[in-house]
């Protein structure tokens, strides 16, 4: 088996937002829409604080599709259209999507987007990989481990565009990937894990 | 402008001055509106991969990777053909490229102003019609008031290398910008041939992949790790390599998080920190006393009466020629054999302590006055004036001395305070106790961008030996207060507001010139002030295979046509030409960018090039790795400076007269703890320096604007003091001026401030800018130093209300 996973290394992530306009650029995302976010824990703004000056902590936190091994999304999804591949991806065939968003309130951290309207792009056409499907009006989205890159066994383009090497790339079933090894190694967390969805992606600081 | 409008029409409509433009010149055209989708020969094609560089004034000097589909940009990514890993990198900037160069603030045509300067309204014109309306400017002007009637001001990014010389107008004097600490700092090292390490840029001694060779990183006044997006990776190898980071910012910014230790400071008291730290150092005797005897001025001796250095004889001040060191050194007191000697004698000891009375006149080595300078600088004071406890200055100069430890200055911070010079020789001060400089994770001074990595020389191309600049009347930024010359500005980037504290005094100065002239990719807050505005190319366009050629990061790159000129705009070195042809010099003028390429990749010039070919460049995906630039840099190697007397030379002559010979604590100038004038203007105003901008770059991004849109940033103290809601539309004022924006409230800005992020457009704020109110201070002292006075937009006071709901309900 394959189980395609991203690792984060929250001590280096800078919060930069690279990421994030990486996986917009390569999955031409419309404006308003990221499936990728990076959330500084705590706070109401970007680059905010917790605490009050000078006892102060911050801390930056990559969100997109966990990639659940017991997605909630999926057990939810009334008309089978969100599925895990081969790969262990978890994705949805925009094609059988209804737009009920049931996914979308089933997903405990909030990784999907909808397209309430025809999607509006800055600048005005299809940006990105040339095979990432086009999504419609009335269909939720999210980070698919760029499925169009992965394919062609290149690392998603989150990773690759990360200034830090925060973010590794990997197969989890591969004893001797990276990721593997950093999960042993730095005793990686998963978000969430009470909700029971035993997310693929994991953290470490 | 109806659906689907082409090229051509417009520019014929454009042409006659129909089409008139709102503030800002945005909104003209949308992308789609302007550009078809490239026609049938190309939209059948393949993806096409092409390979340019990005914009540079950030340092991190990234090779992009560049998709192009139907004739459009559809993908950028880090050049990935680098061995070296961490010169794969393209920031948060560089991807939001993908809209940037297409969006709708570009300036697409060449623009003539029609409304009063400063209204924004402009028609578009012709190239022909700008480039003659320039020239002609610029013939009539010289010709009535003299060549140095025309100001050329260039930022960092325009291309522009022979403009000058081609008009022989004057360019400004100093920059004004980041030399504040470098002019404390840098006279002490010296300048290292074939770096930017000495230039008075305070330019990191060791670049920043040398950290990791650090036991501690001091970091007082940087946010590296927004300021250098290019170069994050270094500051978490060294973390991970058990460096210790203990970073000092009133603000808890971004690497303060990061760092292992933060310790915040009452802004612009740097100095006092430095001069607290010398004082443990010298208590606790942590000094390095065979570095300071053998490599530093501190024995030298200092007259106690007029307080210059005691050298062989006295130094003949009508004599046209200063004397060689070789004709009369410096003497020092040798404990070997108890007499005067040359500081450089052979087989002596320098005392660092002697004092004693010869031909009348009485001396202390430097060490001695330094010494009692410091009775000044108890630590008690050090820690009332920075806010920062004794027992942490106690341990700061503890772990410097430790070393082997790097002490990181900033650009952004307490360098854009008129005390800036101090800092750096307060740094120098503890470098020179310490020994911390010349060997491996011992460095000093700026550590953002690759400007402190290896610096690639490059030929130049000749022009007739009388095709010169004028000679600078005076420094651009003493322009608004003195009387001069200037007739015709030329601002290539935003140089009208960028460089400007108390940007409403410029604009009355600007308001008397004959014509100003803009030129940008982007527009600019400076924008408005224009009556010609010129489009550019970004790093993406170019007319024809190459744009240019570019050294560093240890990596000779090449842009690469990725699209054509977007809109109307032209390549830089397209615009020169044009201006240069319509003076009559085109014979001078080289024909093409390649012309240049040629002239610049020359290893005569520098030998490191050696081996490397034009054509190889050419056929390679970006460019080349150049051989043997993969160590770190560690200036200074053995400890010999680049000083005549090749020790670090912390004693200024030069600043007798203000009594900066050895640092003195001088207070903020405006924005002082104790200035009476805080009881109107209580808060100090930062111009924040942050990941989202390059100064003016980028503002105008909508792929930024997802995170960053300018706003009034205060702790939640001063924002609850002031009975503000989240969203409130604030004005931040003082004497000089005022300007309006959004405003919300962080905890991680230090209370007493206001932070705003610098380079803001004026254009998505809701008026004004943030240079309405920063401190147009120009220090006697800084006029003395090498590289002028600093700019100081950071020691500035002011107020924040909220605005009216009428006055903040502007978009
Ligand atoms: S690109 Fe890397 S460092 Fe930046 S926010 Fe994303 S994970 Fe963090
Ligand atoms: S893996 Fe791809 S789709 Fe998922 S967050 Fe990263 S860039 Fe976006
Ligand atoms: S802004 Fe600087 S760090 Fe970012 S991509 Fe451009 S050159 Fe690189």
């Amino acid at each position: 088996m394959t189980r395609l996973a991203i690792v984060i290394n929250q001590d280096r992530c800078i919060g930069c937002q690279t990421c994030a306009n990486a996986c917009k650029m390569e999955n031409n995302v419309p404006m308003g829409m990221l499936w990728n976010r990076v959330i500084t824990v705590g706070s109401d703004v970007i680059d905010g604080a917790v605490g009050t000056y000078p006892n102060l902590t911050r801390e930056y936190l990559p969100m997109a599709c966990q990639h659940c091994d017991n997605p909630a999304c999926q057990a939810v999804c009334p008309v089978g259209a969100t599925y895990t591949d081969e790969a262990g991806r978890v994705l949805i065939n925009y094609d059988i999507c209804i737009g009920c968003r049931i996914c979308m309130a089933a997903c405990p951290y909030n990784a999907r987007v909808f397209n309430w309207e025809e999607p509006v792009r800055d600048p005005d056409f299809n940006y990105g990989h040339k095979d990432v499907p086009v999504r419609p009006r009335g269909v939720t989205e999210k980070c698919t481990l760029c499925k169009e890159r992965t394919d062609e066994d290149r690392e998603p383009m989150c990773v690759t565009c990360c200034p830090t090497k925060a973010r590794s790339f990997g197969d989890l079933d591969n004893p001797s990937s990276a990721v593997s090894a950093l999960i042993r190694e730095k005793s990686a967390y998963q978000l969430l894990p009470e909700r029971g969805t035993s997310p693929k992606t994991r953290y470490f600081k | 402008m109806s659906e689907g409008l082409s090229r051509r029409q417009f520019v014929k409509t454009g042409a006659v001055g129909t089409a008139l433009l709102g503030a800002g010149a945005a909104g003209l055209l949308s992308f789609s509106n302007w550009i078809q989708e490239a026609g049938a020969e190309e939209a059948e094609s393949e993806e096409r991969i092409a390979y340019t560089y990005h914009q540079e004034h950030c340092g991190g000097y990234c090779s992009l990777k560049c998709t192009v589909r139907n004739g459009r940009l559809c993908l950028i990514e880090p050049n990935d053909n680098w061995e070296n890993s961490s010169r794969r990198v393209c920031c948060v900037r560089g991807l939001s490229e993908i809209q940037n160069i297409y969006s709708t603030e570009r300036i697409q045509t060449p623009l003539k102003r029609v409304g009063e300067r400063g209204a924004g309204e402009f028609v578009a014109i012709s190239w022909d019609e700008a480039i003659d309306t320039i020239a002609k400017a610029v013939k009539d002007s010289q010709e009535q008031y003299g060549k140095d009637s025309v100001l050329l001001r260039l930022s960092a990014e325009p291309k522009y290398p022979l403009l000058a010389s081609i008009l022989g107008c004057q360019t400004g004097g100093f920059t004004g910008e980041d030399v504040g600490v470098g002019n404390g700092l840098d006279p002490s090292i010296g300048y290292v041939p074939g770096t930017w390490v000495g230039v008075n840029y305070a330019i990191s001694t060791n670049d920043a992949r040398d950290l990791v060779n650090s036991k501690y990183f001091i970091n007082v006044g940087s946010n590296y790790l927004e300021s250098s997006m290019g170069q994050v990776s270094y500051f978490f190898d060294a973390k991970e390599a058990g460096c210790h980071i203990i970073t000092v910012d009133p603000h808890f910014s971004t690497t303060a998080s990061k760092s292992d230790e933060w310790i915040p400071i009452i802004p612009g008291t740097d100095t006092a920190l430095f001069l607290g730290m010398a004082r443990v150092i010298i208590e606790k005797q942590l000094y390095n006393e065979d570095f300071m005897r053998e490599k530093t001025a501190f024995p030298f001796l200092v007259n106690e009466a007029d307080k210059t250095l005691l050298r062989e004889h006295p130094v003949d001040s009508v004599a046209g020629e200063p004397e060689t060191l070789e004709q009369n050194p410096y003497l020092v007191w040798d404990e070997n054999s108890g007499s005067l000697q040359p500081f450089n004698a052979e087989g002596i000891k320098p005392s660092l302590e002697a004092s004693g009375t010869t031909d009348g006149k009485t001396y202390r080595t430097v060490f001695s006055v330094f010494k009692e300078n410091q009775e000044d600088y108890t630590l008690t004071w050090a820690a009332e004036t920075t806010g920062i406890s004794e027992d942490k200055i106690a341990y700061l100069a503890e772990c410097y001395a430790d070393g082997p430890s790097s002490l990181g200055l900033g650009w952004g911070g307490v360098d854009k305070f008129a005390n800036a010079d101090t800092v750096g020789h307060a740094a120098a001060v503890l470098v020179a106790l310490t020994g911390n400089i010349g060997t491996e994770g011992a460095g000093v001074g700026v550590y953002v961008g690759h400007w402190n990595g290896d610096i690639i020389n490059f030929g130049t191309w000749p022009l007739p030996e009388d095709m010169v600049p004028s000679a600078p009347e005076m420094n651009f930024f003493e322009m608004p207060y003195k009387p001069n010359n200037v007739h015709v500005y030329l601002s290539f980037g935003d140089k009208i507001v960028q460089e400007t504290p108390n940007l409403n005094r410029k604009i009355e100065w600007l308001k008397t010139l004959d014509l100003i002239v803009y030129c940008d990719i982007h527009f600019s807050s400076g924008g408005v002030w224009a009556d010609i505005v010129l489009p550019a190319c970004s790093k993406f366009e170019c007319d024809k295979d190459f744009g240019g050629v570019r050294a560093g990061n240890g990596l000779l790159m090449t842009q690469q046509k990725v699209l054509d000129p977007l809109f109307e705009a032209k390549p830089d070195f397209v615009i020169e030409r044009e201006i240069g042809k319509a003076m009559g010099f085109e014979h001078y003028l080289p024909k093409s960018q390649e012309d240049i390429m040629e002239v610049q990749v020359d290893p005569k010039i520098d030998p490191r090039l050696t081996g490397i070919t034009l054509s190889a460049l050419k056929n390679s995906p970006g460019g080349i790795e150049i051989p043997n630039l993969e160590n770190p840099r560690v200036a200074y190697r053995g400890q010999q400076f680049c000083t005549p007397t090749k020790r670090m030379e912390i004693y200024y002559e030069a600043m007798i007269g203000f009594d900066q010979q050895l640092p003195r604590y001088e207070e903020p100038h405006e924005a002082s703890v104790s200035n009476p004038l805080r009881e109107k203007y209580p808060l100090q105003c930062c111009s924040a320096r942050n990941r989202y901008h390059i100064h003016n770059q980028f503002g105008g991004a909508s792929w930024i604007q997802q995170f960053n849109e300018p706003r009034i940033e205060l702790n939640p103290v001063d924002f609850h003091m002031r009975n503000l809601q989240e969203g409130d539309v604030c004005e931040v004022f003082n004497e000089r001026g005022s300007f309006k924006c959004k405003t919300i409230m962080n905890e991680a800005v230090r209370p007493g401030s206001m932070r705003f992020a610098e380079g803001s457009l004026s254009q998505f704020m809701v008026e004004g800018n943030l240079q309405n109110v920063t401190n147009e201070v120009l220090t006697e002292r800084g006029m003395a130093q090498p590289a002028g006075p600093d700019l100081s937009f950071n020691d500035t006071l002011v107020e924040v209300r909220k605005a009216s709901a009428r006055e903040g309900g502007a978009s």
